[in-house]
Formats: C-alpha cells, structure tokens, sequence
C-alpha cells in the first residue's frame, strides 16, 4: 500500500514544475515617497561670501527637501528623525537609522570649500532598503551659485527616483501687477523656479506682455505697448539686446519660439482677423502660415518643431487645431462642452496642455496632440495660461480670484498638487524657461 | 442786454476750447513723428542677465577633505535587519547582470532543497504524518528533528498540487493587500500606461525576504526610455523590500515560499 502511495507520488514529482503562483499587482500607494535630506556635512566650518560651509550645508537641504515636496511625489522627513551624517558618513550611512524613520530615499553629500574660493557641493543618493548608492555627483561652484548646485543636486535626485529628467535648475519669466485695478502697474519679473533671485527686469512704465522664454538660450519674446504700437519683441537677457519683430501696421501678439529658438511664431491682427505668421530670428523674415477670416492665434510648436498647435475660432468657436509647421494641414482637436483656447505643446511630446473655458469657467486641461484623452486638471473660478516644466511634468498656470486677486500657481500633470508659487507681488502670464546650462 | 453779453461770453469760451483743443491735439500729434520703433527700457539689465557660472561637475562625488573619510570600511556596519540581508553585489536595477549573479549565488549558497526522501512522504501531510508515527518503531533510523519533518512534508506536497480555489484566492489576496500599499508606482510617467514589471519573490518561512527580488520581465521599456523603465522596476523592489516580513498564512508556505508578482499600474492611470 505505501509502496503504491509511493510510487505514484514519485511520478507526480517527476512531472516538470508546475506554473508558479503570478499575482497581478494593479494598485498602489498615491502617498509622498518619504525621504530623509538631513544638512550636508562638512569638516571644520570655513566662512565664505555665501556664509560659513555648515550653514550652507544646512540651507542646501533645504532646497532639496522644498523642491522634493514641491512635486508632491516626496515627502522629507523632519530633520529630527535621524542624526545628521558626518562626513565620514557620507560613503557609508547608518542606514539603520534612516529606516527606522521610515525613510525610502537617503540624500546627503557635503560642502566644502576650495583653497581657490569655490565650494564643491556633493551629492549622493541612496535607496535605504537596498543600501545601494543611486547616483553621486560633485558640483563645483562659486559662492555666487551654491543654489545652483542644490537644484542640480535635487535634479539629480528627481530623475533617479521618477525616471524623468529634473526641472529644478530654471527660472520662471512672469508679468508682477500692482497698484489699484484701473492704473494697474505691470512689470516682468524673472525669478528662479522656487521663487529665489526674484527681480524685475521692466519698470513699469511701458505696458509689456506676454513674456515667453526661449528653449535654448537667455532669451525673451514679448508683447510692448509703446507708443501704443502694440508689437511683438525679442530680449536678449545676455546681451541687452532688443530686436523688434517683423514690420506690421497693425497688432502682433501671443508669441511662442520654437524648440531650437530659431523661429518666433506669433499672431498679427488685421481688421479683426488674425493669422499666425512665423518669424525667422536670424534673418529677421517672416512668412504667413494661416490664412482666412478666422481668428488664428496662440500657436505652439510640438517638441519635434514638425506641428504647430493654436486656436482658431475658424468652425465657429474657439477650438484647438494641429497644423504643419508650414501651415499646412490644420485638424481640429478639440471637441466637447466650451471653448479652448491658449495650448502649449508638453517638452515631452506627449500631451497639450490649454484653457477650457466652460461654464463660465476657466481651467487648465491637457488633451493628447491627436485629440483624445482630454481631462480637467484644475476647478476654479478662473485658471488661464498654461506653460510646462522643462521635463514636461508640472504645469504652470495663473489664477484670478473672484476678487480680481492673481497669482502663480503649478499643478501636476497627474491633477494632483495644486500649489502656489510666491512672489511678493500679485502675478499672471508666466512662462517657464529651460533648464540652465 | 444780458443776452447780448451771454452771447459774447459763449462766443469767447468756444474761442477758448477751440485753441484749446487744437493746442492738445498738436501735442498729441507731436510724437507721432518720433520713430515708432521705440523699445522699452529694461532695468539693470547687466545685474538680471547673471545667470551664475554652471556648477561644474566635480569628480568629488565623495568627500576627499579634509581627512580621508576614515579608510570608509568597505561595507558599513551593517544594521540589524534581519529582513533584509545585505546583497553581497549591490543589486542594481531591472536587467542587470549583476543583480541576476547576486541572486544566482544567493540561490545557490541557500541550502539545496532535499529532494523528499523516498517512499517516506504521502499524499497528503495529514496521512503522512500517521505514517511516520506508526512506521517509527520499526525503523532503524534515527528519529528526525522536527523541523526535518516539517521540511519534508512541505517538499511532499506535490508542487503542481493546485491550491483550492479558495486557497489560491485567499493566498492572492492577502499578498495583494499587502504589497500594494507599499507600492509607489510612477504614475505620470510617458510610458507608464504600457509599463509593466514581473519580479519573483522568494520568502523565508517567518515572511522575510530570503533574496533580492529577481527581476524577471518587463513590458513597455523602450530604447527612450531606459531611465524610467529602470526606476519603474525599483519601485516594485521597493515595494516588496518595505512591505516584508508578509503575514501569509504558514500552512501554505510551500505555495508562497517563491511566487511572481507583475506590478501593471495600467489602472491607475
């Protein structure tokens, strides 16, 4: 009998294994990935023009940990959970202790400074669970631009952990308004993206508009009113330069360059039609690329420089369309409830983020380039002029309050982490620029 | 006689208006003749253009001052974390031929699972252990140690044996709702609506990791996308890393003492 048994269990084991037991993981955490940033370490503190090398150390993780929380994807732990490494820790943390804490992600690094006057500022990134170091990179900056090699730092860090590229190290070009509504006094202001170096680069004086950065180099268009010709410019921030754009009799706005920088596209309006016309910045010629009865404006160049997004009113309301970037082409694509208007083609390819103006509503949305998978990202009053991060991830927009109250705000392409961005003033139309070389 | 001087007086004050206002319009008509072309006045121009020197890279990744960093042991001392034995190889991300090594090695350092002793072992566990009880007498060998047994009899069940439905479900479920949590998809990723990953899991009997989570496949990665498909398999490490020791009910070990998990997000998007 247990020799029966027997035999027949021993051919069973003989069968080749069987299929392994495969579960489906189809949900997850939306939490922060919590992170412990504790201050850089370094050795003797050595005073420099940007404050002695512990405090840098100290300030420095908190750049980090404000642009981590920022995304809304990290969550740096208190400083108190953990001891702070020692320099001789960096290479080798306790990572006891960061997972005690709970803590997924370790950054930490040092500071120190150079017998030449620079600082070196390193970076180290480290999964807690595996203990195995992620990235490491030094940074060698003046004192001038420690913030720099923070953001690098946090760049660094961002694209490890989420796969994309970092956002961190660019500004954010914007119109500051002040004063009463009916002599509202507006300036444009460049800021760093975490709101650091804020500074006004017009007085006021002149009405100016629209400021948009170029992808590859320090340079603005933007929209002046003076001496109520109301023109498009281009503003060499290097150089001072200021080069009028193309000769019209008549009103030209809504400027936007291309990815390389080498074209500026824009909307010249006659007689209550306008037609989006691109500009050739080296050789200061421009062509037409609509034509008709229809109002044509806000285009944007897809990140290939291949298409062109923009609103017409051309089938009767205000409505997205994709043309050539010859002009070529056009197909509408958005559909639906309202109007759209003002579309930004993402860095990434992927998405158009624009205005959906519903309701008495207006909100940011993105829809994918061929007209499918429109959402709602944000619910309020008034939401209007998208304009994405270097990485195409963020999305930042102005927002009017009932009571005529402006400001910045970025929101998570996800629709998620609805934030405001501070400046001391109040703020519309912002434009964010590349990531800095 | 008033109306003779109202007159007068209205006659002068549009004399008035009418200098005026052609004087008004001159000034307005003036700058006109100016060029048009005028641009706008940007302040401190040189002072706003500074964008600070790059950071320049640094071969310093590591501090190198102002001591050397203490001859930085090779392995730190490694913390109590019984649940997570250090890999020997750093194990990387997704197809990485260290990590497979590392855990080639681990698999082959771990004790090779005894093939069942013949004739011993029964169908079931129940009907084997009243054999063993009632054969021991007779025996000539020695009496096993208990956690022999119990290794033997789980090496018993035959592995294609399939779990009852209830059972599997059960299994599944309570490993589902342990590891999601724990899961940090990327989600808002490009690619993450066709990204999936396939990692095999082995677990010691108290529900600890017994090795680094083997990577197994991967859908959705493309050449554009190495830097995200990588970290899209580190969040499901992550996951199964944080979430250990599972509670798993033990008389199914042999059925969770190894198993797939594929991380799909695609529903969550």
């Amino acid at each position: 009998m247990i020799r029966t048994f027997a035999a027949l269990f021993l051919a069973l084991i003989a069968v080749p294994a069987a299929a392994q037991l495969r579960i489906d993981i189809t949900s997850g955490s939306q939490a922060a990935m919590p992170v412990a940033i504790p201050a850089f370490p370094t050795g003797a503190p050595v005073a420099t023009p940007a404050g002695n090398t512990a405090e840098l150390g100290r300030q420095v993780a908190d750049i980090i940990s404000n642009n981590l929380s920022g995304t809304g994807l990290f969550r740096p732990l208190p400083a108190g959970a953990f001891a702070a490494p020692t320099m001789n820790q960096v290479n080798a943390p306790p990572f006891g202790s960061f997972r005690t804490a709970a803590a997924q992600a370790l950054v930490t690094g040092f500071v120190t400074a150079n017998p030449d006057g620079t600082l070196t500022i390193g970076c180290t990134l480290y999964d807690v669970f595996s203990e195995e170091k992620l990235a490491a990179q030094g940074f060698t900056v003046t004192p001038a631009g420690w913030r720099r090699a923070a953001h690098k730092c946090s760049d660094i860090v961002y694209s490890r952990l989420t796969g994309e590229s970092g956002y961190f190290d660019s500004r954010i070009v914007y119109v500051a308004e002040s004063g009463p509504r009916t002599k509202r006094v507006k300036r444009l202001a460049v800021m760093d993206q975490d709101g650091a170096n804020h500074r006004f680069l017009t007085s006021g004086a002149s009405l100016v508009l629209m400021p948009r950065f170029s992808p590859v180099n320090e340079t603005l268009s933007y929209m002046s009113f003076q001496n109520d010709r109301p023109r498009m410019w281009i503003y060499n921030m290097g150089t001072g330069q200021q080069q009028p754009v193309g000769d019209f009799d008549s009103m030209s706005f809504a400027g936007r360059f291309s990815p390389d920088g080498r074209t500026l596209v824009f909307s010249v309006t006659r007689a209550g039609n306008s037609d989006i016309h691109a500009y050739d910045v080296a050789s200061r010629t421009t062509r037409r690329l609509t034509s008709g009865n229809s109002i044509d404006t806000s285009p944007s160049f897809s990140p290939d420089g291949r298409a062109i997004v923009f609103e017409s009113d051309r089938g009767g309301s205000q409505q997205l369309y994709v043309m050539n970037a010859d002009g070529s082409g056009a197909q509408r694509i958005s559909f639906g409830e309202g109007r759209a208007g003002s579309p930004v083609w993402s860095p990434r390819g992927d998405l158009i983020a624009f205005t959906r103006i519903q309701g008495g509503k207006f909100r940011i949305a993105v829809i994918r380039p061929d007209g499918s998978g429109e959402r709602l990202l944000t619910d309020s009053w008034q939401d209007e002029g998208p304009s994405w991060s270097p990485n195409g991830r963020v999305i930042l927009f102005s927002r009017t309050e009932r009571n005529g109250r402006s400001s910045l705000r970025s929101i998570d392409l996800t629709g998620r982490n609805d934030r405001r961005i501070p400046t001391p003033l109040e703020a519309s139309d912002p434009a964010w620029g590349p990531l800095l070389r | 006689m008033t109306e003779g001087r109202a007159l007068g007086i209205a006659a002068g004050l549009h004399l008035l208006l009418l200098v005026a206002l052609s004087l008004g319009l001159a000034g307005a008509i003036a700058p006109e003749s100016e060029p048009d072309v005028t641009p706008i006045e940007f302040l401190d121009v040189s002072d706003v253009a500074t964008v600070t020197t790059p950071p320049k890279p640094s071969m310093e990744a590591a501090p190198q001052d102002p001591e050397p960093p203490a001859a930085a042991p090779e392995m730190p001392e490694a913390p109590p974390a019984p649940q997570v034995p250090s890999p020997p190889t750093p194990a990387k991300a997704a197809p990485d031929v260290a990590a497979q090594d590392a855990i080639a090695e681990a698999v082959a350092a771990a004790p090779a699972r005894q093939p069942p002793s013949k004739a011993k072992p029964a169908a079931t566990a129940g009907q084997n252990a009243a054999l063993v009880d009632r054969s021991k007498p007779k025996a000539a060998a020695k009496p096993r140690e208990t956690e022999d047994f119990e290794k033997t009899v789980e090496d018993a069940i035959p592995k294609q044996a399939k779990l009852s439905a209830i059972q599997a479900a059960t299994l599944e479920q309570a490993i589902r709702a342990q590891i999601a949590p724990c899961w940090n998809p990327p989600i808002g990723g490009a690619d993450v609506a066709e990204m999936t990953a396939v990692l095999r899991i082995r677990l010691n009997r108290d529900g600890t990791v017994a090795a680094p989570p083997e990577f197994v496949s991967q859908s959705g990665a493309t050449a554009g996308n190495q830097a995200y498909a990588r970290a899209f398999v580190e969040t499901a490490r992550r996951a199964v890393l944080r979430c250990a020791p599972l509670q798993l009910p033990a008389d199914l070990f042999p059925y969770w003492r190894e198993f797939e998990l594929n991380f799909d997000p695609r529903l969550m998007t």
